[in-house]
């Protein structure tokens, strides 16, 4: 298993953090945010460890940087419309597309895809005609050598749905000439944390059932949900900075007239609570807690900024690198486990977490719905169904 | 008879007597901004030197105001404990019961509760011990955010 940075406002933090203290393996470059000259001109070693998403979500709104790539559908076509990208505008940014993927020798060649909302009927051929079969005919016109991944945008209804799961899967998995998936779900976002117990179930099913397809799976835009998620062993878990790049939204690829930024509460993870808390919390978690040790772990970013003088705010570089670290190492260690021995990992430190939770809790800390243990319990079930459901328990 | 909105609730406290003798005395703040979480009350019993550049708190009460959603205050009421030395949740009279029944949640987290009727009537359930803010940052912002207050609304008896 391996934990690639999922790109956004700021990557530059992501690429410290994996150059510059070996958190993650690679990078899922995200065209949004950064320039075609940005992107080519990153070092080889850096771009054959990382893949490039195009990012297609809405092919007619160039937002950010997407108008630099002269494969994105809405330059392409001079103005994307879907009863207009006729076959030979779908071949033409098809072709230019997998070229790009090609020459900067990404490890992966991504075959993108459109968002789309809940439970279309035509999704299959939709994106079949659009992007699948142009891709897939590129590539061999390419003679591409790596391997070549699906990109799937799929929405919370799509994966409990058991007739449209079970569509979905028939189709990916019947098609010729792709190595593997990259999946990502939109869930709407309702809350921090994922808290829905049948999303999680399906969509641990969801990704076993593509592993024993023998495709690649790559999961992108994740909270520390992936935590739970390691049990259905995913090739690739993301990890991000920003709550847009570990939670999908498609808002961030509209075009916004006038976009009223509010900045995010500075939050910093706890690997024992398996929750990113209100950094206003700290001490008073801190104290609840002396019998059971620090559980903050040290490193240069903690020295940083716990101390006194420290002036918390979301734009600091720390906040993220410090997540990036402590997160990343978190999942390492549960890569040297295998199937049910890291479900038995996961399911306990679910456990130790809730025990933790319910000791501060004891101690008079109310902590708010975004930094609090609600979600441990759903996690621990959705683990536990699915521990049943493979035998391991 | 309950309160229709929260608005006539904050408002027939803050005119009841029980209020009044609070902030008489003292300097208040309503929905301070910049702290954690936005309580609707905070009192302040300070002493400030003369020159007014240095502020001295002696006791800092937040008070989050509710209808009913208990839990909901409760929660927003720990965040004022950053910053105040007490913290109170304030519910209508009418949906009381349903706060009382858990009065040790309250208890345990040390938040006082209390309750206040149509007619401006307070009765305290229960009355948190006064502790040490627990961000010692907010305490910093919180002072200077009193300093700049105070200049323009401090009771003489505030000034050392």
């Amino acid at each position: 298993m391996e934990i690639f940075h999922q790109l956004g406002h700021n990557f530059n933090w992501n690429v410290e953090s994996l150059h510059d203290d070996n958190a993650g393996d690679g990078l899922i470059l995200a065209p949004r945010y950064m320039k075609r000259e940005r992107v080519e001109g990153m070092s080889l070693v850096l771009r054959e460890r990382s893949f490039f998403d195009p990012q297609f979500f809405l092919p007619n709104t160039q937002r950010g940087q997407l108008a630099s790539y002269n494969f994105f559908p809405d330059v392409v076509a001079d103005g994307f419309e879907t009863s207009e990208y006729s076959d030979s505008l779908a071949q033409e940014g098809a072709l230019r597309c997998v070229r790009f993927q090609i020459e900067n020798w990404f490890r992966y060649i991504i075959i993108p895809t459109r968002h789309v909302s809940g439970m279309p009927s035509n999704y299959q051929s939709m994106q079949e005609n659009m992007f699948v079969l142009p891709f897939l005919e590129a590539c061999q016109r390419l003679s591409a050598s790596q391997p070549i991944v699906l990109q799937m945008v799929v929405t919370e209804h799509m994966l409990k749905d058991e007739a449209y799961f079970n569509n979905l899967l028939n189709w990916v998995t019947g098609l010729r000439g792709i190595s593997g998936v990259y999946l990502i779900v939109d869930h709407g976002g309702r809350s921090k944390q994922v808290k829905d117990l049948d999303l999680l179930i399906a969509l641990l099913k969801f990704v076993d059932y593509l592993k024993q397809n023998d495709l690649i799976v790559i999961l992108g835009y994740l909270n520390t949900e992936a935590f739970l998620l390691s049990i259905a062993h995913p090739n690739v878990i993301p990890i991000g900075s920003y709550e847009g790049t570990r939670i999908f939204n498609i808002k961030y690829f509209q075009e916004q007239e006038q976009l009223i930024i509010r900045g995010p509460t500075p939050r910093i993870y706890v690997p024992m609570l398996l929750q990113l808390i209100n950094h206003n919390y700290i001490n008073v978690v801190r104290r609840a807690t002396t019998a059971q040790g620090d559980l903050f772990e040290e490193n240069q970013y903690k020295a940083i900024m716990f101390k006194p003088t420290y002036q918390w705010h979301f734009s600091k570089a720390e906040l993220y690198k410090d997540y990036f670290t402590v997160f990343s190492n978190q999942l390492r260690q549960l890569a040297s486990y295998k199937d049910r021995e890291r479900y038995q990992v996961v399911s306990q430190k679910i456990q130790d977490a809730i025990g933790l939770f319910t000791t501060i809790e004891g101690r008079g800390v109310v902590l708010d719905a975004d930094s609090d243990g609600s979600h441990l319990p759903i996690w621990l079930t959705a683990a536990n169904e699915f521990a049943i459901s493979k035998s391991w328990r | 008879m309950s309160f229709r909105t929260e608005k006539d609730l904050f408002e027939t406290a803050l005119n009841s007597s029980y209020f009044q003798q609070l902030v008489n005395q003292a300097v208040f703040l309503i929905e301070p901004q910049g702290l954690f979480g936005v309580p609707d009350l905070v009192v302040a019993h300070i002493k400030l030197s003369k020159a007014k550049e240095r502020v001295r708190v002696q006791k800092t009460m937040a008070f989050e105001m509710k209808l009913h959603n208990w839990k909901r205050a409760l929660v927003q009421a720990f965040r004022y404990q950053a910053f105040a030395t007490m913290s109170f949740v304030v519910l209508d009279d009418a949906y009381i019961q349903r706060a009382t029944k858990h009065l040790e949640k309250f208890q345990i987290a040390n938040i006082g509760l209390l309750s206040i009727n149509k007619q401006g009537v307070v009765i305290s359930h229960y009355f948190p011990r006064p502790n040490e803010p627990y961000s010692v940052q907010l305490r910093v912002t919180f002072n200077h955010m009193l300093l700049a207050s105070a200049e323009l609304r401090c009771p003489e008896s505030a000034f050392e």
